[in-house]
C-alpha cells in the first residue's frame, strides 16, 4: 500500500453550511502534501478530520489504511501520526525538556528526543520555561513535540508563521529530512515560496472544495502558462483588449498578463503601447491568484 | 509510566510554578483560617458581656439580697459583668463606654431600690400562705390521725397564722432589662437572669430543686471554635479548587488550543480526567495537612489526621471534581460554567455548615442542608480530624462516596473528549 492517506467524497457541515464539501485526494507514502487555501476554505477541518479529533458527515477518510471514524482505529491512526497546531502552545510553567517528554511519555515506551532537541537547536534551552520562549521558539518545540515518537505521518499546520527567515529555513530543511527519513508530510502554509519548494503534490482549497490537485510544476504550468509580463500601460483603455486576447490580473495601477508561449509574449511586447514592463516566471502564488482569486500572503 | 501519570506530572507541575494558583489554592485558606479564628474566637468562649446597676443600696452599701443575686449571675460563667454606679444614668454611662468599642452593641439589668426590702416580704407573705394552706389541708383530710386535743393547738396557730398573712402583702419586684432587638446574645443574657430569679424565688420560698442538670463533655478534650472552623474551611476549599481546578484548567487549555493538541494524541479522556482529580487529591492532601499544622501552630488546635482523613479528602475531591466537570461539559462558554460553579459552590459553603453550626440556621435552611454535599464532606472531615467519631465517619464518608460516583459518572460524560 503506497497511500498514506485516502480521502474521497469528505463533506463536514454545520447545519446547511458545508465546511468541506465533497474533496477527494490522496497522499502517498513518503511525499511532501500542501494544502493551502484562504481562511474558512475547510483546511483545518479537513486535517482535524484527518487527526480523528472531528467527526464528518459523509465520504470517506482512511489513514494508513485505518479509517477515521471507527473508534479503534482512531486510537491506531493517533499513535502513527504527529500533529503540529496552528499557533502551538502547552502547558505554559514547564520547561522545553519536559513538554517534549510529556508528549513522548503519551506514546508509551521509551523516546530519546536528545537528538530532535539538537537538530531544532533547542538543546541550549531545555531548561527554559515555555511560557519565556519566542513565537518562533514555541513553534519549534510544537515540532519537538510532534516527532518525538517517530510518526509515520505528520500533520504540520502552518509550521513557520511568526518564524523569522533563518528560522523559517532551518524548518524547511527540517522538512526535508523529515522526508529523507520516509516520513509523510501533510503541510499548510501561508507561504507559496515554502509550498512550492517543499511539497509534492498540492491541493487548493477554496470554499470547501478541492479548486486544483496537482504537483507545483503542473500547476504552474496548468494556471500560470510560460511567462507573465506586468504591464503599466500608457493607454488605460488598452486594457480591455488585452483582457480579451489574453488571461489577465488587474493589480492597482498594473496589469498582470499570463502568456501561454513565446509568440504571444512577442506579440504582446510589440503590440502593447506601454510605460513599464516587467517579464517573470509564474510562481505558485500566481496559481493561487488565478485559482482563489485573492493573493495568500497579503 | 502509564498516561495518566504523565498528565499528573505536567498538572501538578503546572499548578506549583503559579504563584497565583498555589496563593489561591492553600495561602488564601490559612488567611482565612486565621481571620475566622480571631474573629469569631469570642462566640466559642461562652461569655456574654452585662451591665448591672444595683438601685438597692443602703447607705452607699448594696444589699446583701442584690449582692447575692448578682454573685449568683457572676457564678453561671457564661456573664461577664461590668457594673454601673447606682447614681448615674445606666443608658448614658453604658453608650458612654461601648462607643469606644468597634461594635456598640450593650445590655444593662437594673435592679430596681427596694429590691431586697420587697423580695423578703413576699417571700414571707408566700411563706405563711403556704404553711396556712398546708396544715389546713393536712389537719381536714388526715384528722383521724391526729389526737383531738392537738387538734385544737393547731387550730390556734392556724389561725394566728391567718391574722399574719392577712396583714403581708405579696409584692412584685421588676428587675429591668435593656437591650438592643437585633442583638442575639442578648437573648442569652435574658435566659440566664431568668434562670437565676426562678432559683432565687425557688429558695426564697423554701422549695427545692426536683430536676436538676449535669453538665458532660461529648469529647476528650474541650473544643473551641476554630476547632470547628477547621475542618469545615479544609472541605470549603478543598471543594473550591476541585469544582474550578478542573473546570478552569480545562477551559483555559481548551482556549489556548492544547485540549485540540492533546486530542490528536494517545491519550484517553479518562487519562485526562485521572490524572488531574490525582492533581486535585494532592493539592487537597497538601491542604489539609498545611492547614492542619497551621491551626495548631497558632491556634493549639489538635487535629490528627489518620487513614479515614486522608479517604475523605479523596472522596471530596473526587465528587467536586465531578461536579466542575459537569459545569464545563454542559455549558460549553468559559465564562458561563466558571459562573454556574460560583452560583452554586458559595451557597453551599454557608448552608452546609462549614462555617456555622447549622443549628442557628432556620428549620427550613437546615431541611436544605441535609441536601448539600459538602454537608456531608465537612461533617465527615469533623469526625475524622476532630471528634473521632466513627459513626459519623462511616455516615458521612458513605453518604459522600455515593454523590462523588454519581458526580464523576454525570462529569465523564458530560465532558468533551472530541471536536464538534
Amino acid at each position: 500500500m503506497d497511500e498514506a492517506i485516502v480521502v474521497g467524497s469528505l463533506v463536514k457541515r454545520y447545519g446547511s453550511f458545508a465546511a468541506v464539501d465533497g474533496i477527494s485526494f490522496t497522499v502517498n507514502k513518503g511525499e511532501i502534501f500542501s494544502l493551502l487555501g484562504p481562511n474558512g476554505a475547510g483546511k483545518t477541518t479537513t486535517i482535524e478530520i484527518l487527526e480523528c479529533i472531528r467527526s464528518y458527515t459523509s465520504g470517506d477518510a482512511r489513514v494508513l489504511g485505518y479509517d477515521v471514524s471507527k473508534p479503534r482505529d482512531a486510537r491506531e491512526i493517533k499513535k502513527l501520526i504527529g500533529v503540529l497546531p496552528q499557533d502551538f502552545s502547552t502547558f505554559e510553567n514547564l520547561k522545553v525538556g519536559e513538554v517534549v517528554g510529556f508528549f513522548a511519555g503519551l506514546y508509551g515506551g521509551k523516546h530519546e528526543y536528545d537528538d530532535i532537541l539538537q537538530s531544532l537547536d533547542l538543546s541550549n534551552d531545555r531548561n527554559k520555561k515555555f511560557d519565556d520562549l519566542s513565537g518562533g521558539m514555541k513553534q519549534k518545540v510544537g515540532i519537538a513535540s510532534a516527532i518525538v515518537h517517530e510518526p509515520e505521518i505528520v500533520f504540520l499546520d502552518e509550521p513557520t508563521t511568526g518564524l523569522d527567515p533563518g528560522s523559517r529555513r532551518e524548518v524547511w530543511k527540517f522538512i526535508t529530512r523529515l522526508k529523507e527519513r520516509g516520513k509523510t508530510i501533510f503541510l499548510t502554509t501561508h507561504y507559496m515560496e515554502e509550498a512550492q519548494l517543499l511539497s509534492d503534490h498540492i491541493g487548493i482549497m477554496n470554499r470547501g472544495k478541492i479548486a486544483a490537485l496537482d504537483t507545483p510544476q503542473r500547476l504552474i504550468a496548468q494556471y500560470g502558462g510560460c511567462k507573465k509580463v506586468e504591464l503599466k500601460l500608457k493607454d488605460e483603455s488598452l486594457a480591455a483588449k488585452i483582457s480579451q486576447d489574453f488571461e489577465t490580473v488587474r493589480k492597482n495601477d498594473k496589469i498582470t498578463v499570463y502568456i501561454k508561449n513565446t509568440r504571444d509574449l512577442n506579440r504582446l511586447m510589440v503590440e502593447t503601447d506601454y510605460e513599464d514592463i516587467e517579464v517573470m516566471t509564474p510562481t505558485l502564488e500566481d496559481v493561487f491568484l488565478k485559482v482563489v482569486g485573492i493573493n495568500l500572503e497579503e | 509510566m502509564m498516561k495518566f501519570l504523565s498528565v499528573f506530572s505536567v498538572t501538578f507541575k503546572q499548578w506549583f510554578r503559579s504563584p497565583a494558583t498555589v496563593f489561591f489554592s492553600i495561602l488564601f485558606p490559612l488567611v482565612l483560617l486565621l481571620i475566622f479564628g480571631f474573629v469569631f474566637a469570642g462566640i466559642g468562649s461562652g461569655t456574654t458581656s452585662i451591665y448591672i446597676q444595683n438601685q438597692d443600696v443602703v447607705n452607699g452599701t448594696s444589699t446583701p439580697l442584690s449582692s447575692a443575686y448578682i454573685d449568683a449571675l457572676n457564678h453561671t460563667n457564661v456573664l461577664d459583668i461590668s457594673l454601673i454606679p447606682s447614681g448615674v444614668d445606666a443608658r448614658s454611662y453604658a453608650q458612654n463606654l461601648s462607643s469606644n468599642q468597634f461594635f456598640s452593641s450593650y445590655r444593662i439589668l437594673i435592679i430596681p431600690p427596694g429590691f431586697q426590702n420587697e423580695t423578703l416580704a413576699s417571700a414571707y407573705a408566700i411563706r405563711l400562705n403556704t404553711t396556712y394552706d398546708t396544715l389546713n389541708s393536712t389537719l381536714s383530710d388526715f384528722a383521724q390521725f391526729i389526737p383531738p386535743n392537738d387538734t385544737a393547738i393547731i387550730q390556734a396557730g392556724l389561725g394566728a397564722l391567718k391574722s399574719y398573712a392577712a396583714n403581708a402583702t405579696v409584692g412584685n419586684v421588676t428587675l429591668t432589662f435593656l437591650s438592643d432587638p437585633s442583638d442575639t446574645n442578648a437573648l442569652i443574657a435574658r435566659g440566664i437572669i431568668n434562670s437565676v430569679a426562678m432559683a432565687f424565688n425557688s429558695q426564697l420560698v423554701g422549695g427545692s430543686s426536683v430536676i436538676n442538670t449535669q453538665d458532660q463533655s461529648l469529647n476528650a478534650r474541650s473544643l473551641t471554635s476554630v476547632d470547628y472552623y477547621l475542618p469545615g474551611l479544609i472541605a470549603a476549599f478543598v471543594m473550591t479548587n476541585g469544582i474550578f481546578g478542573l473546570t478552569n484548567i480545562t477551559a483555559d487549555l481548551r482556549k489556548r488550543g492544547v485540549i485540540r493538541r492533546l486530542l490528536s494524541t494517545p491519550l484517553t479522556k479518562l487519562d485526562w480526567i485521572l490524572g488531574n482529580i490525582l492533581t486535585q487529591v494532592v493539592i487537597g492532601l497538601m491542604l489539609t495537612l498545611v492547614m492542619i499544622l497551621f491551626a495548631f501552630l497558632v491556634f493549639r488546635v489538635v487535629a490528627i489526621p489518620d487513614a479515614f482523613t486522608l479517604l475523605a479528602v479523596a472522596i471530596g475531591v473526587v465528587a467536586f471534581s465531578g461536579l466542575g466537570m459537569i459545569f464545563g461539559g454542559l455549558v460549553k462558554n468559559v465564562e458561563t460554567s466558571s459562573a454556574l460553579a460560583n452560583v452554586v459552590a458559595f451557597p453551599m459553603m454557608f448552608l452546609s455548615g462549614s462555617f456555622f453550626p447549622t443549628g442557628l440556621y432556620p428549620p427550613i435552611i437546615q431541611s436544605i442542608s441535609y441536601f448539600i454535599p459538602l454537608t456531608y464532606f465537612s461533617n465527615a472531615l469533623r469526625s475524622t480530624l476532630i471528634t473521632k467519631d466513627m459513626t459519623g465517619i462511616v455516615f458521612n464518608l458513605g453518604i459522600l462516596s455515593v454523590i462523588a460516583m454519581v458526580f464523576i459518572g454525570i462529569g465523564v460524560w458530560a465532558i468533551r473528549w472530541k471536536e464538534n
